[in-house]
């Protein structure tokens, strides 16, 4: 009898350990198969969205058919770009602020633009609950697509607007800490509710009504640039405290003379003063003699020039050059903004969101969430970090010149009324014939009350010389922030 | 209305399959006889809806009078295979043979989306091929001959393979196929049968080194001429039976290590040697590198992929046309386009059922040969779907393989066909086998529970235990009348009371099973005849218990 029992379970081990094989082997194509299963959803949340919107993609325009375009709405719902159905179901896009934000949000014909046309695969997406699409696909309704909510806020584009008026330029404001962008206005402009009927005359226009001049205008930044100037001064230097300077109303080197704005006389002058003032004199001095070129030049490479930015709507991007090499007429030149140096307002306005933001450079956004047509959140944006780019004492050090401007120096008379501290810094950049007397005026800022608190660049062209200064239009935003919940 | 039907269409035609996959794992788990024929006469059910809801759809949206002649067709092919079966086969396994209906189902409905001459080309090469191999799982039952003729098999796939090496025609950059009489075949299709019963035979009793040996040359060999003819997927797919044919059969992970090894070095020295394989892996990694030239295929296979979201568009709703190959190597990414991601899931789910009923199927084979043979077929089914799937979807590189039982070729099908047929021959041979060995086992019960039951009479008739009992009041409940009765009668009171009907029922049980010898008929007449007596009954039951023992020993 227990020899039969052990016969049995030699059998029986015998069968297990020959199954044993063909069972690991099972466990492991099930692993692949499950690999695969996972995979395919995986492919289905993350990566899925990425392939609808490739421009390669030409399923988009199908699709449109099918789904109604979402909604552009600002930081604060109101809409900013809509779809319109008509009676006889033919759909248009409606753009309730017309003008107002005509290069930020731009336009869906014609290849579209603006963020009508980077968010365009966002809105044509659904992601209404199942329920919902389920009702109405079998109600052969069409879907609704996604709405996007911007960080543009309707009040304070409004501000910059009726400060600007007829005024050619731009204003590009963002909050300081997170680079939400509030306020992206460039003049001149046009409707896109029109935009069909006025094409022709829009293509044909000089006045570059399409050119986003916040992202995309390149202007000398004149005095602002002063900030970077001081950046790497204090590099140098490692305080501004031994600096000192007599200002005669002109400076001269290797025959080349440079004047202060309206060959003003701002004599003995410690650095804030120099600031304050906005002394051409006394940067141009430091520059040829206190400051190395190379280092000059790192200093605004990191501020952002000649680098890509990674913003979402077209920009361009600033330009800088200098070096060991370079003759004291243009070292002088560019210490102030001006010679080869370009830059755009949202440019500036990073610089001087680096000095409000402890060193901490923040790339521009323009979309703050996704949410589909019944409400629910598809993804909500983060801020990103275009770069640590000052050291906190460096920021420090720099601040106290910065409110010097609004207190005491060019800026006071427009800003030093307002009920809180904002600290920045004015430009005047002469562009074009020198003995003509254009010039843009700039002004580049930002509050600090710990709260909220935003920075904002303005550029008037040819608004220089007390003609119409950015820092007024800057006040009107100012002033909006303060006073509304923008 | 149109939108309706098609939106309505794709909902209904998702709840089918995901019913189907799961009816398929409910089988995979049930036991009883009656509730698995239950499943498989509703998954026919759920077929010929399948169809029903999907051909007039697309006859609807397209206006192709066709569309309701794809589906008579397929329907009657259906249940003409179905109703075949059970008539041939009766024994065969109906829930592969649904699963593989059902496929061929979702195969015919893509084809004849993509295009019409295709899926009645599809479906006349089905219907041939299901036919013509009725006959293989009476061949393998009778013919036994298919276990000794290793060699040819190696002789005839290597000579197969060289063939279309030397006179092969170019297509889609790899030599694949051989033109007979206007016929292209793809013979690396049905050399993966052969190289099969090849290390099948070679490994069905002998595991030593040097068999190991000569079945990975002739293995190497078989790789090797399709690796020049860049044919990778086969290569791959015959690679992977091998490894674990060769695992299976020895039992030693060693030489699975050493295969997988081996490959990972292949690989690398395919990836130094062909320039295809370069490509297909840069492809892989960044397919929008060249989205013109050589990634253009896959990127509009992942567009696909990606355009139907959970649900699908519904059918004649998305693009699958811009998919180029939709109807043969991408069309998993056509159904994921018009069915959705859901259904896809399933359908993975539905082929790793079949998988998995296989290699059910192999474990439970007697014969080492058939179990090898059976696990190296399910082995090649299974990679065959993972390379595709996954190389559609960008999981892995694309290898450039059909999808079995849906993808569009005639040499695939047939194949796929042919090793369907081949499990379900070994499957019909597994279920003679293990009936018998059912009978014996039941007779081994038996034997034991009457030996006890003797057992227990004979201490009973001992007096002094008797005396401990009383007579009433004994043994289970509902025997109590006939027990108190016998025991009044006074004869073999405890006995009687233990040999109640049960014992009766084993018996006749038992000889059922033994019908051949004439005694125990005898018994179950007699038996039969005066089983009411209840005064004789324990009389009788005592003489047949015995009779029936003596039977055994």
């Amino acid at each position: 009898m227990s020899s039969q029992k052990k016969l049995k379970n030699r059998q029986k081990t015998d069968l297990k350990s020959i199954t044993r094989p063909y069972r690991i082997v099972s466990y492991i194509s099930l692993a692949l198969f499950a690999s695969l299963i996972g995979y395919m959803v995986y492919f289905q949340v993350f990566l899925s969205d990425n392939l609808l919107n490739s421009p390669y993609n030409k399923r988009q325009e199908i699709v449109q058919e099918q789904i109604v375009k979402g909604s552009l709405l600002d930081r604060n719902g109101n809409v900013l770009a809509e779809t319109v159905t008509a009676e006889d179901g033919t759909e248009s896009r409606n753009y309730p602020y017309g003008n107002l934000f005509a290069q930020a949000v731009g336009y869906s014909v014609y290849g579209g633009s603006g963020l009508e046309s980077t968010e365009n695969s966002t809105m044509l997406q659904s992601h209404a609950d199942i329920v919902t699409q389920m009702q109405q696909d079998i109600q052969e309704e069409k879907k609704q697509g996604d709405n996007v909510t911007t960080t543009l806020s309707a009040v304070l584009q409004q501000a910059a607007s009726d400060a600007l008026g007829s005024n050619r330029g731009a204003v590009f404001a963002m909050d300081a800490d997170t680079g939400e962008v509030l306020v992206d206005y460039s003049s001149p402009n046009f409707n896109p509710n029109t935009i069909e009927q006025d094409w022709e005359s829009l293509v044909n226009s000089e006045d570059g009504v399409f050119l986003n001049r916040a992202t995309q205008g390149q202007y000398p930044p004149g005095s602002t640039f002063k900030i970077v100037t001081a950046l790497a001064y204090y590099r140098q230097h490692g305080t501004f405290d031994d600096f000192s300077y007599t200002c005669t109303g002109s400076y001269e080197s290797d025959g080349y003379t440079i004047h202060c704005a309206g060959n003003e006389v701002h004599g003995q002058e410690s650095f804030q003063d120099a600031m304050a003032n906005s002394c051409n004199c006394a940067f141009a001095y430091m520059a040829v003699n206190l400051i190395d070129k190379d280092l000059l030049r790192q200093t605004a490479d990191q501020m952002g020039f000649n680098q890509d930015i990674p913003v979402e709507l077209p920009y361009n991007g600033g330009e800088f050059t200098l070096d060991a090499n370079t003759p004291n007429q243009l070292t002088m030149q560019t210490a102030i903004g001006q010679g080869d140096t370009l830059a755009t307002p949202m440019l500036m306005c990073m610089v001087a969101d680096a000095v409000k933001n402890n060193g901490q450079m923040m790339t521009p956004i323009f979309v703050k969430s996704v949410d589909s047509a019944t409400g629910s959140n598809v993804k909500t944006m983060q801020p990103q970090i275009f770069g640590d780019v000052m050291t906190t004492e460096e920021t420090q050090a720099l601040e106290p010149l910065l409110e010097a401007v609004v207190q005491r120096g060019t800026a006071a008379d427009d800003l030093s009324d307002l009920p809180y501290q904002i600290a920045g810094k004015t430009g005047t950049a002469e562009y074009g014939d020198v003995s003509e007397g254009k010039a843009h005026s700039w002004f580049t800022g930002y509050t600090n009350t710990g709260n909220n608190d935003i920075v904002v660049c303005a550029v008037v062209e040819n608004g220089g010389n007390g003609r119409a200064p950015a820092t007024r239009v800057a006040r009107n935003v100012f002033s909006a922030w303060g006073t509304e919940t923008y | 209305m149109n939108t309706i039907v098609s939106q309505a269409s794709k909902y209904i035609l998702l709840a089918l399959m995901v019913l189907f996959t799961i009816e398929t794992y409910m089988v995979l788990r049930r036991r009883d006889e009656k509730s698995r024929n239950r499943i498989m006469r509703k998954q026919i059910g759920l077929m010929v809806m399948f169809n029903l809801v999907a051909y007039p759809t697309m006859y609807l949206l397209s206006g192709d009078f066709q569309m309701l002649v794809m589906f008579l067709s397929v329907v009657c092919f259906i249940l003409v295979v179905q109703v075949l079966y059970r008539l041939i086969y009766r024994r065969a396994s109906m829930i592969l043979l649904n699963t593989m209906c059902m496929m061929l189902s979702v195969g015919f409905v893509i084809q004849s989306r993509l295009g019409m001459e295709t899926a009645m080309k599809q479906f006349i090469i089905t219907s041939l091929a299901t036919l013509i191999c009725f006959i293989i799982p009476v061949f393998i039952r009778k013919v036994r001959i298919v276990s000794r003729l290793t060699w040819l098999y190696a002789v005839a796939g290597i000579g197969l393979l060289g063939v279309v090496l030397l006179f092969g025609r170019i297509t889609g950059g790899a030599q694949l196929s051989v033109s007979l009489g206007g016929i292209t075949f793809q013979f690396s299709e049905f050399v993966k049968i052969t190289v099969v019963l090849f290390m099948a035979g070679m490994l069905q009793n002998r595991h030593d080194f040097k068999t190991v040996l000569a079945v990975t040359v002739v293995a190497a060999v078989h790789v090797g001429i399709l690796a020049l003819s860049a044919d990778l997927g086969a290569a791959l797919i015959y690679f992977m039976a091998y490894i674990v044919m060769v695992f299976v059969a020895t039992r030693n992970p060693g030489y699975a290590f050493l295969g997988l090894g081996g490959m990972a070095g292949a690989s690398i020295v395919a990836y130094r040697l062909f320039d295809h394989v370069r490509v297909r892996v840069a492809v892989w990694k960044d397919p929008f590198q060249d989205y013109e030239g050589t990634g253009y295929q896959i990127v509009q296979a992942l567009f696909g992929v990606c355009a139907g979201g959970w649900f699908g568009t519904g059918l004649f709703k998305g693009n699958p046309d811009m998919i180029p190959l939709a109807y043969e190597d991408f069309t998993f990414a056509a159904i994921c386009e018009e069915f959705g991601v859901l259904f896809a899931i399933c359908l993975i789910l539905l082929c790793m059922g079949m998988y998995l009923l296989i290699v059910n199927i192999a474990t439970k084979l007697e014969k080492p040969f058939y179990r090898l043979v059976a696990v190296g077929l399910g082995t090649e089914y299974a990679f065959q779907v993972f390379l595709t799937v996954g190389g559609t979807t960008k999981f892995i590189p694309m290898t450039g393989i059909t999808l079995p039982l849906i993808s569009y070729g005639g040499s695939s099908i047939m194949c796929t066909i042919i090793m369907i047929s081949i499990i379900q021959g070994l499957y019909i041979m597994r279920t003679d086998e293990s009936q018998a060995r059912e009978e014996e086992r039941m007779q081994q019960r038996l034997r034991r529970r009457i030996s006890n039951q003797e057992q227990y009479l004979r201490e009973y008739q001992r007096p002094e235990r008797r005396s401990g009992y009383p007579g009433q009041g004994q043994g289970g409940s509902g025997q109590n009348v006939r027990y108190g009765e016998s025991a009044r009668n006074g004869s073999g009171d405890a006995r009687t009371g233990y040999a109640d009907g049960g014992t009766t029922k084993i018996i006749r049980k038992l000889n059922r099973s033994q019908n051949r010898q004439d005694s125990a008929d005898e018994m179950e007449r007699k038996n039969g005849q005066e089983i009411g007596d209840t005064d004789e009954l324990a009389k009788k039951i005592e003489e047949q218990t015995k009779n029936g023992l003596e039977i055994h020993y």
